[in-house]
């Protein structure tokens, strides 16, 4: 007997990590020597990013990429992990939100679904349009377009001005001149959304970063026979070094893609790094108060992250420095 | 039976409701979810139906829709719309057909600074049909022009479904706009053939108008004063960057009320009247859209697009099979889907190979939106064709069928200059990045 | 006679509550988007916070009062390529008839996931307004298509031929 299974996700089938899924389902294919099938359905083909984990929970699908942030509220203790200067590197985020100490408690958030994995974008940069971010001090007033809830606060906090827009939107508003800026790692601003020609300075923070996770129904899974169901678990066996680097990988490309298009790129002085990480470790000492005072076990969550992060170290690209 | 018959089944029993009168957004909505249950059973088809409403109620593109409608109703309301002839009129006043003409240019002008064909199409129906029927152009012919007249200004920046387009297809947005800009242009001119011919082919369907002496040409284009300001202050606004394309509805809208009051030719009761029309007007097309919608996902559940794309590769057909076929299966999808859903469904499977082939994808993208946009008047479900409908109501579906069959020759024909001088595209996008 | 004639009172009266309900929203929508970039041209600082959630919220009512409004006064769009006055209302009956199990099937599928939004509770990107607030316009305009199918059904034998 086979097993159809459909992979949906709302992301182009051009990017890394949907050939990273193309080539995971093609290995599992082989290995159940034809038993398991997929049909994929990359790019947004099923509906908007909000979409995708009531499509796998709901079982429209049988697998999707979900990103947390494209429904804000629902996963509050995961997205523990998209505050600010935790990270360094997308290899050591996806190590971190992958462990199982730190799964053990993040899993639970995820009612309806079985999580396959959990991976995090190479934290992002302040992207600008008309002259740099070089202190705290340059971001008061501008307008920016946050990639999600919890980096709209960031921004807000660090004195600039959140404007919501949906991500195709992006380039138009940089080219009139409505927003200043917006906040999105190299890959994001230099492959998927191509912003290179509406940018002139980028500043170099890798402060924030954001969550996803590869999630399937569970009645899916339980009609597949035990070998099929302990071959699927034993694909995702750690593989989180491999899906971060790949993430690593766009941000070097991104980069460079940037650079070639004109974009200058900058740093922050310690000094001015310093203020940064007072208004990051500020949003993230409210934003977990604010989980603790609903009973939700956000200080559990942020120790298993910590410790986590101790035990993988800095690997990737922004760890360096 | 496979998806694939199903889907194929699915398509003949939509076309077969759709003529016997039961309502456009009923059938597609119904077929849609009949053919996701008989492929996928009736869970995730009843799933499905109940995901669609949000999906519309999200879909941030479409918002420009009911507010450049209120701008159209509010014109022709006023005098403006009027205005906005006469000054049309004389430009092309020496030539038979220039007011469909003048229509082919305002088209191309407001449907540039909208990006959406729908407002476009919705605006202009307001304004130059009724000019067109009352100086006695047929219904057909007057239908026809805007219906094809608003599809131009999705090829001249801003367009969003390109934006859409180069997010799928990992291209650059200012490249693809700069690829389109020649192509539209070509696009616009080739109307204007088109008009030529059939103004001699077919005189009774636009008899000549008066010609004008050079102090009426004057006098007209100045009386077209009013729409000229609003023009210029909404297009130098998005120029300037004083907001993007989008608030540009809003602005717009506003604008038009203003002048309306400003000018006396505006009172409370026939403001109150124009928001009421745009109401039920929005209301009819969402409804449709929301079918499609649901249309659309069945599609993805059939694999025609996947199946299809899996036998082109194994025949190893030339290149230019490989383009033509796309045409004429864009075409045929183009008669069931809306353009969005079209490019979601079909770039994924088809982009890759088209690239494999070695043509540009900046090329494919600037292809793609002609030919999507190609579906939006093709019978039976053709968005502009139902926004005509929706605001023109004594004018027959039947009528504006035949009105546009002239027009779909014309973008065939500048289709087929796309794919045999491929630099159309590709020069300019290639002097510029 | 009488109750067909209070039948279409209501329908009348629905349709122009409904319309000016989704005209309001129009109108906020626009004035909303205006005064943001009016004031922004001020000073940039001035810009109104979560103008995106305002849009989104008025549009969506505007979208699904608008669909309601639009099934109270008849005015759906079919193909008339029957020109036999009979035959075209024996056909307009049927597609009444199917609009409204179109309809119902929809209403009962929406009850469900804006449930479920709001057992997530799920907020808007800017403001954190909950986003089942949106959802309850979708029941709203589907809900009262619904009743304005089933008027037209019950209380109209047709347009004129
Ligand atoms: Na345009
Ligand atoms: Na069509």
């Amino acid at each position: 007997q086979t097993y159809d299974l459909k992979i949906a996700s709302f992301v182009t089938p051009k990017h890394g990590m949907s050939k990273w899924i193309d080539g995971w389902a093609a290995s599992l294919e082989e290995k159940s020597e034809g038993r398991l099938k997929f049909e994929i359905l990359h790019g947004a083909q099923m509906g908007p990013p909000p979409a995708y984990y009531d499509l796998a929970s709901n079982g429209q699908a049988d697998i999707t990429w979900v990103l947390h942030g494209a429904t804000p509220g629902r996963f509050k203790l995961t997205e523990i992990s998209n505050m600010p200067y935790l990270f360094c590197s997308a290899e050591q985020a996806t190590r971190v939100l992958n462990d199982p100490s730190v799964r053990a408690l993040t899993d639970p958030e995820h009612r309806g679904v079985k999580v396959l994995t959990t991976f995090m974008h190479p934290p992002g940069q302040i992207n600008m349009k008309g002259g740099p971010v070089l202190a705290l001090s340059d971001l008061a007033g501008k307008a920016m377009r946050p990639p999600s809830k919890t980096v709209g606060q960031l921004i807000a906090m660090l004195g600039g001005k959140p404007v919501g827009l949906p991500p195709t939107a992006m380039a138009e508003a940089l080219q009139k001149g409505t927003i200043d800026g917006t906040m999105i790692d190299y890959g994001g601003a230099g492959l998927a959304f191509q912003l290179g020609p509406f940018l002139t300075d980028i500043t170099e923070v890798y402060a924030y970063t954001s969550s996803f996770a590869l999630v399937m129904n569970p009645d899916s899974f339980g009609d597949l026979p035990d070998d099929l169901q302990a071959m699927v678990d034993e694909s995702l066996v750690g593989i989180s070094p491999q899906i971060g680097q790949i993430w690593d990988k766009l941000d070097a490309i991104g980069k460079d893609v940037l650079t070639k298009a004109g974009v200058n790129i900058h740093t922050l002085s310690d000094e001015e790094t310093a203020k940064f990480q007072a208004v990051g470790a500020a949003q993230t000492a409210g934003y977990l108060a604010s989980l603790n005072d609903a009973g939700l076990p956000a200080d559990d969550v942020m120790s298993a992250i910590k410790a986590a992060i101790e035990a993988v170290g800095p690997v990737g690209p922004g760890c360096q420095s | 039976m496979t998806p694939q018959i199903i889907g194929l089944l699915a398509i003949a029993i939509l076309v077969g409701m759709i003529f016997l009168r039961v309502p456009v957004g009923t059938a597609l909505l119904l077929v849609g979810l009949g053919g996701y249950w008989a492929i996928d059973g009736s869970k995730t088809a009843l799933y499905t139906l109940g995901d669609k409403p949000f999906l519309l109620a999200q879909a941030y593109s479409l918002s420009v829709v009911p507010l450049f409608l209120l701008m159209g109703v509010v014109a022709s309301r006023t005098k403006m719309a009027t205005e906005l002839f006469t000054a049309a009129n004389a430009l092309f006043s020496n030539f038979r057909g220039g007011l469909a003409m003048g229509t082919v240019g305002a088209c191309a002008g407001f449907g540039a600074i909208c990006g959406s064909s729908l407002a476009t199409a919705s605006t202009m129906t307001r304004v130059s049909i009724p000019e067109m029927r009352k100086h006695g152009y047929s219904d057909a012919i007057a239908a026809g022009v805007v219906a094809s007249g608003g599809t131009l200004g999705i090829l001249i920046p801003p367009s969003i479904i390109l934006i859409i387009y180069s997010i799928i297809a990992q291209q650059s947005v200012p490249a693809l706009f700069a690829a389109a800009l020649i192509p539209g242009l070509l696009l616009a001119a080739l109307h204007l053939v088109t008009l030529s011919v059939l103004s001699r082919l077919r005189p009774d369907d636009m008899p000549p108008v008066p010609s004008m002496s050079w102090s009426e040409r004057f006098a007209a284009i100045a009386g077209f004063w009013k729409m000229a300001v609003i023009f210029t202050l909404v297009v130098g606004g998005i120029f300037l960057g004083w907001f993007s394309p989008t608030e540009a509805a809003a602005i717009g809208a506003l604008l038009t009320i203003l002048m309306g009051f400003v000018t006396r030719q505006l009172n409370i009761p026939t403001l109150i009247s124009a928001f009421k029309e745009t109401v039920t007007t929005t209301g009819t097309l969402f409804f449709i859209i929301l079918g499609a919608f649901m249309f659309a996902a069945f599609m993805v559940q059939t694999r025609i697009p996947a199946t299809l794309g899996d036998w082109v590769t194994s025949q190893g057909m030339a290149p230019l099979a490989v383009i033509l076929f796309l045409v004429v299966m864009y075409v045929i999808l183009g008669c069931f889907l809306d353009s969005i859903s079209m490019i979601l469904i079909t770039v994924p499977v088809f982009l890759p190979i088209v690239e494999t082939l070695g043509y540009s994808p900046i090329w494919f993208g600037v292809f793609l939106v002609i030919v999507a946009e190609i579906g939006l008047i093709t019978p039976p479900v053709g968005l502009n064709i139902f926004v005509i409908r929706a605001q023109a109501p004594d004018i027959p579906l039947m009528t504006i069928y035949r009105g546009i069959m002239p027009f779909l020759v014309t973008h065939i024909v500048g289709i087929a200059l796309l794919i045999a001088i491929p630099s159309l595209a590709i020069w300019l996008p290639s002097l510029l990045y | 006679m009488s109750v067909l004639t209070t039948l279409n009172t209501i329908r009348n009266g629905a349709a122009a509550v409904m319309t000016a309900a989704a005209s309001v929203c129009l109108a906020f929508l626009m004035l909303i988007v205006t005064a943001d970039v009016a004031m922004r041209a001020v000073d940039p600082k001035w810009r109104i916070s979560g103008t995106l959630d305002y849009v989104e919220f008025s549009l969506n009512w505007m979208i699904y009062l608008s669909i309601a409004a639009a099934f109270f006064a008849g005015q759906v769009i079919a193909v008339d390529i029957i020109d036999k006055w009979d035959t075209r209302h024996r056909f307009q009956k049927i597609g009444q008839l199917l609009t409204l199990i179109a309809l119902i099937a929809v209403g009962s599928q929406i009850i469900r996931p804006a449930l479920g939004v709001l057992e997530w509770g799920e907020v808007t990107f800017d403001l954190g307004i909950l986003k089942f607030y949106y959802w309850i316009a979708i029941w709203a305009g589907i809900g009262f298509s619904i009743l304005a199918v089933l008027l037209e059904i019950v209380a109209k034998k047709g347009p004129k031929p």
